[in-house]
């Protein structure tokens, strides 16, 4: 019964969306989970917790993407939506200046309680209306580089650049699990012990009872 | 199961609170008292015991100092128990002939999802018993145990689930989960009552804060909270949001945490269903974390906090990290912590306003009281007359059906009636026509006989079912 399960592996990731109202957030994973654009026949209930199944090079991967809710009210509640992400796709809308600026404080308070566990996107969602472009590509590119993150444009309305950007924020996923799995060698589960941080097990010397009441377990 | 069905909304405050009427919680493993007085009791109890102990050097231990040795024996005891189920950190050794482990596999491997009884059956098995003597001892020595801090005893499940999950890293993961699943229900459905609200941590009194602080806020409305809520007709339809009330109360009933979890997951997936009344677009994370937040404020479910601790502590890892449970059970947490967090500016109210409202609230006789006695009396009085208007109702529908079988009875009278008097003329014909010469005394005679057998027809059609015939 050696681990069988050298291709069977399934990764799981969890990945937020965070971004201010109406910049598209909504609209980038229903298009990009159902195909779907503003489509009066949209028969989900609910487009806040969204999964996709997908398979690069040969492994299995779950997506789950989790909406944030992003009302200013709610502002505080950040760190427990993203603890325990693997990834963050951080949305704006090209139009709109604001948006960006909300997106650099989403990007310092993630690598504050995060650091680079986790794999930020950028994302300039509504490339469609580029004519009323109001952050300039190469201002949000340098940004994006300059927080070791990486940029994305895209239009949901078009269909333009989603399916590249969950895909590349995948393989990085998968990388930077791989790394960690080397460093933490290949023996463990890794769930249950990431979740539950470091098993301190104490080696003081103890007189167990070979046998005890249970040596048929 | 069904048992908890039932408690799951029928039981009342009363039941759920400590039997010392103190306004905490009661709980099984003490009693039905908090644990509070379960200790005060138990304490009295115990100082008439241990005047009579001859203590070691005469002066009796300390409080403190008592408790301090046994902790360590308590750490003691860890060591020796991890030494004893997952002393080595290689998957179990197998004793058993490898067939008979192979075989073993295949029972577990061909159980179908959600087979918990399945599950139980294979784990009974012989061929099992080396997993099965696993849980037992387990479970055994928990309980003998059950007064470890609540964190040791979250590591010691923590680690049972991992080396348990070891057992079968041959299998998909799926697989593996599916297992895991039923070897959690079984394990925590026998620990529930000794490590749930344990008395090692505070999680008593932070439910009876989180418990007053909602009702403090009962004074919020759903257009406070911006929850897309259809206007007016409540009255009319209800409460969309009363089936997502009734899940999350109902998870303080269940024993196991995956199926607290899905009492989370069941309310969350009303709570989408209540905003799809008043949206037609999909809801968003916004929309929902309010109509959790109003869902929970309006519960005001028992035991909350130490319910969502419960399943951080001894729910299955994976269940709590990328799923949907996972992902509602976060949404959960985020609402409890606006709850507790929650000030003026969060509802679109200046903090003057926010604080009249908790101020109004807080006073004891004020108008809010006068309301709900008002409301409850007329709700009363609606009853009542209702009730009224039914036993009138039923009145006049035992007298309409007194006076229809009245109806029938002369109906059938009459049409029987006609029958004998068509048959006497049938049979004078025929008589008149067929025997010429008979004497009037035999046609009497011969007329009686016929009035008899008309009675006797009478008879049979007094009986309902005869009328057919
Ligand atoms: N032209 C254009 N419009 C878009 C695009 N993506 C979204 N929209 C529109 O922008 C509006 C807001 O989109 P949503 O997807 O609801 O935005 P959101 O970020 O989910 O908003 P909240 O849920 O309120 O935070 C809708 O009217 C969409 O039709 C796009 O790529 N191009
Ligand atoms: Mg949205
Ligand atoms: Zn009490």
């Amino acid at each position: 019964m050696a681990a069988g399960g050298a291709g069977g592996k399934t990764y799981s990731f969890k990945v937020v969306l965070l971004g201010e109202g109406c910049v598209g957030k909504t609209s980038m994973v229903l298009r990009y989970c159902e195909n779907k654009f503003n489509d009066k026949h949209i028969t989900t209930l609910q487009a806040s917790f969204l999964t996709k199944k997908l398979n690069i090079t040969g492994k299995r991967v779950n997506l789950a993407i989790w909406d944030t809710a992003g009302q200013e009210r709610f502002h505080a509640l950040g760190p427990i939506y993203y603890r325990d992400s693997n990834g963050a796709v951080l949305v704006y809308d090209v139009t709109d200046e604001d948006s960006f600026q909300k997106v650099k404080n989403w990007v310092k308070e993630l690598r504050k309680m995060l650091g680079n566990d986790i794999c930020l996107c950028i994302v300039g969602n509504k490339i469609d209306l580029d004519k009323d472009r109001h952050v300039s590509v190469e201002d949000a590119e340098s940004y994006a580089e300059s927080v070791g993150a990486k940029h994305y444009h895209t239009s949901a309305k078009l269909n333009k650049g989603i399916e590249e950007l969950f895909l590349d924020l995948c393989k990085r996923m998968m990388e930077t699990a791989q790394a960690e799995e080397r460093l933490k060698g290949n023996g463990a589960s890794q769930s249950a012990s990431s979740r539950r941080g470091v098993q301190i097990v104490d080696d003081e010397p103890q007189a167990t009872p070979a046998g005890g009441c249970c040596s048929s377990g | 199961m069904s048992t908890d069905k039932q408690r799951g909304i029928h039981v009342s405050q009363e039941e759920l609170l400590c039997k010392n009427s103190c306004g905490y919680y009661g709980n099984p493993v003490w009693q039905g008292f908090c644990s509070k007085c379960w200790r005060e009791k138990a304490r009295i109890a115990g100082a008439s015991r241990q005047d009579t102990r001859p203590s070691n050097d005469g002066t009796p231990l300390t409080f403190s100092k008592f408790e301090e040795k046994k902790s360590t024996e308590k750490g003691r005891r860890i060591n020796t128990m991890r030494r004893l189920f997952w002393g080595s950190p290689s998957p179990p050794k197998l004793q058993e002939s490898s067939e008979s482990h192979a075989n073993v596999l295949k029972a577990y491997q061909s159980l179908g999802a959600g087979d918990f009884t399945g599950f139980l059956k294979i784990l009974k098995s012989p061929s099992s018993q080396r997993l099965q003597s696993r849980c037992t001892a387990f479970l055994n020595t928990m309980e003998a145990y059950h007064d470890l801090p609540v964190q040791k005893q979250s590591d010691l499940v923590q680690d049972f689930y991992q080396s348990f999950a070891e057992y079968f890293n041959s299998f998909p993961e799926a697989q593996v989960t599916e297992i895991m699943e039923h070897v959690e229900k079984l394990i925590m459905t026998r620990l529930h009552k000794w490590v749930f609200c344990h008395d090692s941590c505070d999680d008593e009194q932070k439910d009876l804060a989180l418990q007053r602080r909602i009702r403090s806020l009962n004074w919020i409305t759903p257009q406070m909270l911006s929850v897309p809520f259809p206007d007016k007709k409540i009255e009319v339809t209800g409460d969309p949001f009363l089936p997502a009330i009734t899940a999350i109360i109902e998870m303080d009933a269940k024993r196991a945490p995956q199926d607290k979890l899905a009492c989370v997951s069941k309310c969350s997936q009303h709570v989408f269903e209540a905003l799809s009344t008043s949206n037609s677009e999909p809801a968003n994370a916004d929309d929902f974390l309010s109509g959790l937040v109003y869902v929970v404020l309006k519960a005001n479910p028992p035991r909350l906090h130490s319910n969502m601790q419960y399943v951080i502590r001894f729910g299955l890892p994976h269940s709590l990290m990328a799923g949907e449970s996972g992902y509602y059970f976060t949404n959960l947490s985020c609402a409890v912590a606006f709850i507790e967090k929650l000030d003026g500016p969060a509802l679109n109210l200046s903090q003057e306003e926010f604080e009249g409202y908790m101020l109004r609230q807080r006073a004891p006789s004020a108008g809010k009281r006068q309301q709900v006695v008002s409301d409850t009396q007329h709700l009363l009085e609606e009853l009542q007359g209702r009730q009224e208007k039914l036993d009138q109702g039923m009145d006049s529908l035992s007298v309409q059906l007194q006076s229809w079988v009245h109806a029938v009875n002369s109906q059938l009278d009459e049409a029987t009636a006609q029958f004998a008097l068509v048959q006497t003329e049938v049979t004078a014909k025929t008589e008149s026509s067929q025997v010429l010469s008979s004497s009037s005394h035999d046609a009497l005679l011969q007329g009686d006989d016929k009035d008899e057998s008309v009675l006797k027809l009478m008879d049979q059609h007094a009986g309902p079912q005869d009328t057919d015939c």
